[in-house]
């Protein structure tokens, strides 16, 4: 069976950052505007003290919220 | 981005018997995402939007929720 | 025979209709079920009139310390509850080395809110490992336990300090596998993880630190005796929740395993929250994946007090911006007629008494005033001659900000979403956090609330479908193989109740924590017995009995 689109995220490999993850999820992109993207994806992790440290078992979204997903994410 | 803004923020019961503030994020491609905030989050995050009433969140850039952090509590 | 239970109305658990019929016990089991008994047993009970069920199985609790001195898991016992599953969040109380107590001691107290005393001479520490936990149960059980290992307890022992530091080296995850084998050999249920608990300084507990690949390897060691991964997801946000679902999947298509996550809650911000994810484990589930979320059936209540600035106060800006002063100014401005006038205008708008109205005193500090305790803002208000925002202020003035106020039913609260929700066949009822929370809410009564709301108020349920609900259906989600239904050769848990009166009783205070600590509970309503292993465990004459028929269960 088919799963429906869903958003898509990925974890942390060991010893990732920010950057790292930048470059592997959205290749392409310029860093700075990729960094910026998966920030403001991935509020929840900018909003527990310490900002933006990556915990291994960490969702981390690699778009934003699916439109017409009803306001929920 | 840039684009995001603060669509509303409604004060919702939390898990451990506390309210907590929920704010509504509008992305540019028009999805939608929440945060949740503790009492002490949110009371940073008025302060930042410069704001005393909850409906003046809304329309605030998305980029204040990420200095709740950098920003001293009462 | 040891015990023949006559004349009762037997709702056996498999959710078809119930029927006139006695039942008997020999041996800690089910011998007999339905028609007349001849002869006489032991001991008989008289159920004429009442619901004879299977035992209440409780899949998500905190009682883990509480049951080393009260094995009766009170007063979970005394709603029907005959087993429950402690260990869940990724914490348990082993295995655990010595030089890591302090560590579990703070996580626990974050979560449980149990006072130092609990964990000061109300056990002794004996074992580090999980059968030496389970050893320190022993002869002491009232109800029956199926307890979860804990991933971050598990994460501890193998990495120490390191285990809020890094990922696992590869012989780390070896060695945790090692570990999670051994808890399971001893009678481990499954293990549970979580990816939202915080210690007592808000850091992370160890869980949160593993890379999937860590709880994959964990999981492959669950497969191997197809038993239980529980998990608490970021259930504040729904694309995340949903993103769990799928991780829970991949999981259990993997290793074939059960997997279940909890909470789910419903809100009335988030109304698209529980069906997206329902829907999604819904394609899961048509996948061949077990990913049960648990959800709880009472609303969710908001405390709040004047000493914070409470986002229950947001909703009226001019009170939200007064509770944010510094204490003293707050004081003056509260004692001010004038301001004090403005605030009221501003929250009773026209007259318009309903946003304090039905709030209730929690908690004063003042002696003159305990008999507030429990009442409603508007009855005081009605008897004072004044407004629910006068009386509120009032009491908290006299209280030096102390008083606690209650505002019941603020979210997971609409009986026509909820009902539905709990009858959903992919939902779980469970997630009652049983033993945690103590100082903030009371744990405890969530079947009566079941019965009272969702099969006598609204029917959502029938009587028979509310009873397979929480103990065929928890008993076959878990694997527990000899519980749950009431059928000749199953363990003989049985709960005895009057179906036109079952429900929670009204949250009180009790002093009953070691040191008599404080923690709030619900007794019960309509229960009339509760039967552990075939002994009288609780009954409405005798109270507690001292019979200590629990056991440690598992798949």
């Amino acid at each position: 069976m088919t799963l429906s689109r869903s958003r898509s995220f990925t974890t942390a490999h060991p010893g990732e950052d920010w950057p790292d993850i930048a470059r592997r999820a959205l290749p392409g992109e310029a860093t700075d505007a990729a960094l910026e993207a998966l920030k403001s994806w991935n509020l929840h992790l900018f909003l527990r003290q310490p900002g933006g440290r990556i915990l291994g078992s960490d969702v981390i979204f690699t778009e934003a919220p699916l439109p017409g997903a009803a306001g929920d994410g | 981005m840039a684009e995001a803004t603060i669509e509303r923020a409604v004060v919702t019961p939390g898990h451990d018997g506390s309210a907590e503030l929920l704010v509504t994020i509008r992305y540019g491609n028009g999805g939608s995402g929440h945060v949740s905030l503790d009492a002490g989050a949110a009371e940073r995050l008025f302060d930042l939007c410069g704001v005393t009433r909850l409906e003046d969140l809304a329309g605030q850039p998305w980029q204040h929720l990420t200095h709740i952090l950098d920003t001293p509590g009462d | 025979m040891d015990l023949i239970i006559r004349n009762g109305r037997l709702v056996d658990g498999t959710g078809l209709p119930g029927f006139l019929g006695d039942l008997g016990v020999a041996d800690g089991r089910i011998v007999h079920v339905g028609g007349r008994i001849p002869g006489r047993a032991a001991r008989e009970i008289d159920a004429a009139g009442a619901v004879v069920a299977p035992g209440f199985i409780d899949p998500h609790t905190h009682f883990d310390v509480q049951l080393l001195w009260d094995g009766q898991a009170r007063p979970a016992l005394e709603h029907g509850i005959t087993t429950v599953v402690p260990g869940n969040c990724s914490l348990s109380l082993a295995p655990l080395k010595a030089e890591h107590r302090p560590r579990l001691v703070g996580m626990f107290q974050q979560i449980e809110e149990m006072p130092d005393a609990a964990f000061d001479g109300a056990f002794e520490w004996t074992w580090e490992s999980f059968d030496g936990y389970l050893d320190a149960l022993e002869g002491k059980l009232g109800v029956n336990v199926a307890p979860l290992a804990g991933h971050s307890v598990i994460r501890l022992w193998v990495m120490g300090d390191a285990a809020t530091e890094r990922a696992a080296t590869a012989e780390e995850l070896t060695a945790m596998q090692a570990l999670l084998r051994q808890c399971l050999e001893a009678g481990a249920i499954g293990l549970s993880t979580s990816f939202v608990d915080v210690d007592e300084k808000l850091q992370p507990v160890p869980s949160r630190y593993a890379h999937f690949e860590e709880i994959d390897a964990l999981a492959s060691v669950l497969g191997e005796y197809g038993r239980m991964l529980q998990v608490v997801p970021e259930f504040y946000a729904t694309d995340i929740t949903l993103a769990r679902v799928d991780q829970l999947a991949e999981l259990s298509l993997k290793h074939q395993i059960p997997t279940t996550f909890s909470p789910l809650f419903d809100s009335a911000a988030t109304p698209d929250n529980v069906n997206r994810v329902l829907a999604r484990v819904s394609e899961q589930m048509a996948r061949g994946a077990r990913v049960w979320p648990q959800v709880q059936t009472r609303p969710i209540d908001i405390s709040f007090t004047f000493e914070v600035a409470s986002l229950m106060f947001a909703f009226t800006p001019g009170w939200y911006v007064t509770m944010r002063l510094p204490r003293e100014e707050k004081i003056a401005a509260l004692s001010n007629p004038e301001r004090l006038d403005e605030l009221v205008d501003a929250a009773e708008p026209g007259g318009n008494i309903e946003r304090f109205e039905s709030v209730r005193v929690r908690a004063v500090i003042r002696r003159e005033d305990e008999a507030l305790v429990g009442r409603t803002l508007g009855d005081i208000a009605a008897e004072r001659g004044s407004t629910p925002a006068r009386v509120m202020v009032a009491i908290a003035l006299a209280n030096d900000l102390q008083a606690s106020f209650l505002a019941a039913d603020l979210g997971h609260n609409d009986p026509a979403r909820i009902g539905p929700l709990l009858a959903h066949p992919m939902v779980h009822i469970g997630a009652s956090d049983g033993g945690a929370h103590i100082q903030s809410f009371a744990t405890y009564g969530d079947t009566g609330y079941l019965f009272r709301h969702f099969v006598r108020d609204r029917q959502d349920f029938t009587l028979e479908g509310a009873v397979k609900k929480i103990t065929a259906d928890t008993a076959r989600i878990w694997g527990i193989t000899d519980r749950g239904l009431l059928k000749p050769g199953m363990a003989a848990d049985i709960t005895i109740f009057d179906p036109d009166v079952i429900d929670r009783a009204e949250e009180e205070v009790a002093h009953d924590m070691p040191e008599q600590g404080m923690r709030y509970v619900r007794h019960a309503r309509g229960i009339e017995a509760v039967i552990v292993n075939g002994e009288l465990a609780w009954s409405t004459q005798g109270g507690y009995s001292d019979a200590h028929s629990g056991r440690v269960v598992n798949a």
